[in-house]
């Protein structure tokens, strides 16, 4: 069993490059995959957190379907013709966003540090049957709103493309 | 345990859905040139569920455990939400032949749209209001690029996608943060409990904060508007009007859910002063946009920037929540998202029938119109004059209210810069008026704009209730303010402003 | 501090990662790596679910970590096939360098 500070550390060394990645990598395909390291390292999390079904839809749903979207998109592309607004702001405009982006970081963690948390309780079960079970009894209608969502979105996207051919 | 579905409560939204799948099945059965027959069918079940819900007493309730509320403001929404997507889809109809193929998407969409504002306007719980918002927008950004085939549309999509993620991100994030730190709760009737307590610690604090700023993107308020111009411009005409009217109403919708639950002062010390944020955003949002709209040479684009000043009114309706003028305010509010969204439904419909004959959306494309089509001109200027505020249409009387209700709540600095808003609101008025009446015809301008009889009908309802309920407020206004009541009525401060008079 | 893992040092992870993608929106000009930014801000957002459904022992969390999941999803999906069609008709995905839409 690992102890669960290196657990932590080391989750969140690869979680941060990661991220870090996604945004400063020069090349699509390499933020494409930096996210892909982000994404396996909250998986590690869920884990953690004793969220196994968590971890498992993480990777299935996100590393398995969404990130291969983007993979498809990105090769689906010309590269070489996108490839020249791959840059970043410029000048005041880039320290003005790290500023902002850093004041945030900043003023969350400097709430969430501050305390406040409230009292411990014993960690739910985390496996499929009680996430299941929470998802089709007391929160039916997010699952409801979600399924009309993918529904109306998928109609939608084939709408989008499919103009396209009868042009 | 168990759903706790209660259809005497959710009615509306069900058979809404099933309107939704209905229309989708016949898109997949019927031939590409009968697919005129899908406005016959939605058109027919939404006006079936709006009679509906006025002919049916509203139940009062809660449903799926406490996440669905079911109020009489709740309900004065859906139906209001109903009429808007009714004249969506009129407003589409002039576009049939242009949307060809995908008639069919297109309804479903701008219906499941319809029902994410309405289950908004239900959602007690912070994260079924994040989904309904999500599913109110989504759609909208499909419907967006999906108009026409050029790229105009193809960019304001991308723009509205790329804010309306970035907004999604803050508010869930918020959404997490007040969850978590509130101890679990989820609802907003017990998060009313917990901050009229003064038990909202600095970490709630901060998720509300992200949490407000994420629906002021999807609102337009000063300063996280700025995709508005070119999201309203881009999109297709029948969309911006729903956006303008009916997106903008869902957001507000929201708002004013959270505003009553979180922003009310509670005891002890509070970390930010709401009201006051929410009057200064307001100050700033009115004048901005009206201010910006001056300067526009595209009608769609000066019509984006005076739907930020709009909002910046409307902010100022909630700006004096727990004031004497609180409920007042609300009222005011409501009673104006009403009529802004008739004046853009209606100005958005000529502009249709002005684009459907071949005409294009530059101001200068206008000019004039008062002798080419004097029909469609003559209802564009009611819908103008009550958008700018001219006494006794409903814009008018509407923005009266508000000034009122900041009087009353002792704001009188706001009511300063709302009458210098609605100033600049004039004159960006007139200039449509110079050249809809005052300008000659362009060479090569369109003549004689086709106008059918259902579609003058329309024009001359539209027209109507802006005059008759401009002058005669009281029968709109009268079950507004009750189910305001009704819903602030829940909040302590409010019921101690409602008993002292105000 | 290092060796006693809290719940509110997941939550500053994940705010250090909403922080990231944040940057990440605002600083970059590509169309594709902003939605990857986006997506790394939601995953932030599911992250303090997780962590603080474990710590409140309320399985709430896990539920809506997954609905968050299929929202993202979702959002993904629909911001691809508008990118894969602005990358056809404008032959660039910078926001900045699609002007045609100026007053």
């Amino acid at each position: 069993m690992i102890p669960e500070f290196i657990l932590f550390w080391a989750t969140a060394a690869v979680c941060v490059v990661g991220a870090l990645g996604v945004v400063f990598a020069p090349n699509v395909v390499h933020a494409v995959l930096s996210l892909l390291v982000v994404l396996f390292g909250i998986a590690v999390g869920f884990f953690a957190l004793g969220s196994p079904m968590l971890a498992a839809m993480q990777i299935i749903i996100y590393a398995g379907a969404v990130v291969v979207m983007f993979l498809f998109v990105v090769m689906l592309l010309d590269i070489t013709e996108v490839l020249p607004s791959l840059g970043g702001a410029r000048g005041v405009l880039a320290v003005l966003s790290v500023l902002g982006a850093v004041a945030l970081t900043f003023a969350i963690v400097a709430a969430v540090t501050s305390g406040g948390l409230p009292a411990q309780a014993d960690a739910p079960g985390g496996d499929a049957a009680t996430v299941g079970w929470g998802l089709y009894t007391d929160h039916v209608i997010l699952l409801l709103l979600a399924a009309i969502l993918l529904t109306a979105a998928a109609d939608g996207v084939v709408g989008l493309t499919q103009r396209r051919e009868s042009r | 345990m168990g759903y706790d579905l209660r259809p005497d409560l959710t009615w509306p939204e069900i058979a809404m859905l099933m309107l939704v799948v209905a229309v989708m099945f016949a898109d997949m059965i019927l031939r590409p040139e009968r697919r005129g027959l899908l406005f016959g069918l939605s058109a027919a079940g939404l006006v079936a569920i709006g009679l509906g819900m006025v002919l049916s007493p509203h139940g009062v309730g809660t449903a799926f455990h406490g996440a669905h509320m079911a109020d009489g403001f709740s309900w004065l929404v859906k139906i209001f939400m109903t009429c808007v997507l009714l004249t969506v889809i009129l407003v589409t109809w002039p576009f049939l032949d242009r949307l060809r193929s995908v008639v069919g998407t297109h309804l479903i969409l701008v219906l499941a749209s319809g029902l994410g504002m309405m289950a908004l306007a239900s959602s007690n719980s912070l994260i079924v209001m994040f989904i309904a918002l999500e599913l109110a927008t989504i759609p909208l950004m499909i419907l967006t690029a999906l108009g026409r085939g050029d790229s105009q549309a193809h960019e304001a999509g991308l723009k509205f996608l790329i804010f309306g993620a970035v907004a999604s991100a803050f508010t869930i994030f918020g959404i997490a943060l007040v969850w978590g730190y509130s101890g679990g709760l989820m609802n907003l009737t017990d998060l009313r409990g917990v901050v009229a307590a003064g038990g909202a610690g600095l970490p709630m604090t901060i998720g509300v904060v992200m949490l407000f700023a994420g629906l002021a993107f999807k609102t337009a308020i000063a300063p996280f508007h700025v995709w508005v111009p070119d999201v309203y411009q881009g999109a297709p005409t029948p969309i911006t009007a729903f956006l303008a009217g009916g997106s903008k109403a869902a957001g507000f919708t929201a708002l004013l859910r959270v505003a009553v639950a979180l922003f009310a002062p509670g005891e002890g010390e509070a970390i930010i002063d709401w009201p006051l944020a929410l009057a200064i955003l307001a100050g700033l949002t009115a004048v901005l946009g009206n201010m910006a709209a001056i300067w526009q040479t595209d009608l769609k684009r000066l019509l984006a920037h005076a739907s930020v000043g709009h909002a910046g009114f409307l902010l100022m309706g909630m700006a004096v929540i727990g004031t004497a003028g609180g409920l007042l305010g609300l009222s005011a509010l409501a009673y104006y998202l009403v009529f802004y969204a008739a004046a853009v439904a209606l100005v958005f419909f000529c502009m249709g029938l002005v684009s459907r004959a071949g005409g294009g959306d530059l101001l200068s494309d206008f000019e004039g119109l008062g002798r080419r089509s004097p029909a469609i001109a003559a209802a564009m200027l009611v819908g103008v004059l009550s958008m700018g505020g001219i006494p006794p249409l409903a814009g008018f009387t509407g923005k009266i209210l508000i000034l009122a209700a900041t009087v009353k709540g002792e704001l009188i600095w706001l009511t300063f810069i709302a009458g210098f808003a609605m100033v600049l609101s004039i004159v960006y008025m007139l200039m449509i008026l110079r050249a809809l009446y005052l300008l000659p015809p362009r060479e090569g301008a369109v003549t004689g704009a086709r106008l059918g009889r259902w579609e003058g009908a329309a024009l001359i309802i539209l027209s109507l209730l802006l005059i008759v309920f401009g002058a005669v407020p009281g029968p709109v206004l009268d079950p507004i303010r009750e189910a305001m009541q009704a819903m602030a009525g829940l909040s302590p401060t409010e019921i101690m402003v409602a008993a002292t008079g105000g | 501090m290092i060796t006693e893992i809290t719940t509110t040092h997941w939550i500053v992870l994940a705010a250090v990662l909403f922080g990231i993608g944040l940057l990440g929106v605002l600083a970059r000009r590509n169309a594709l790596v902003i939605l990857l930014s986006v997506e790394l801000m939601l995953n932030a957002a599911n992250l303090v679910f997780v962590a603080l459904g474990h710590h409140l022992g309320d399985v709430q969390g896990q539920v809506i970590a997954m609905v968050v999941m299929a929202i993202a999803a979702a959002e993904a999906t629909v911001g691809l096939a508008v990118i894969v069609l602005v990358s056809r008709t404008c032959r660039t995905l910078n926001p900045d360098e699609l002007t045609e839409l100026k007053g």
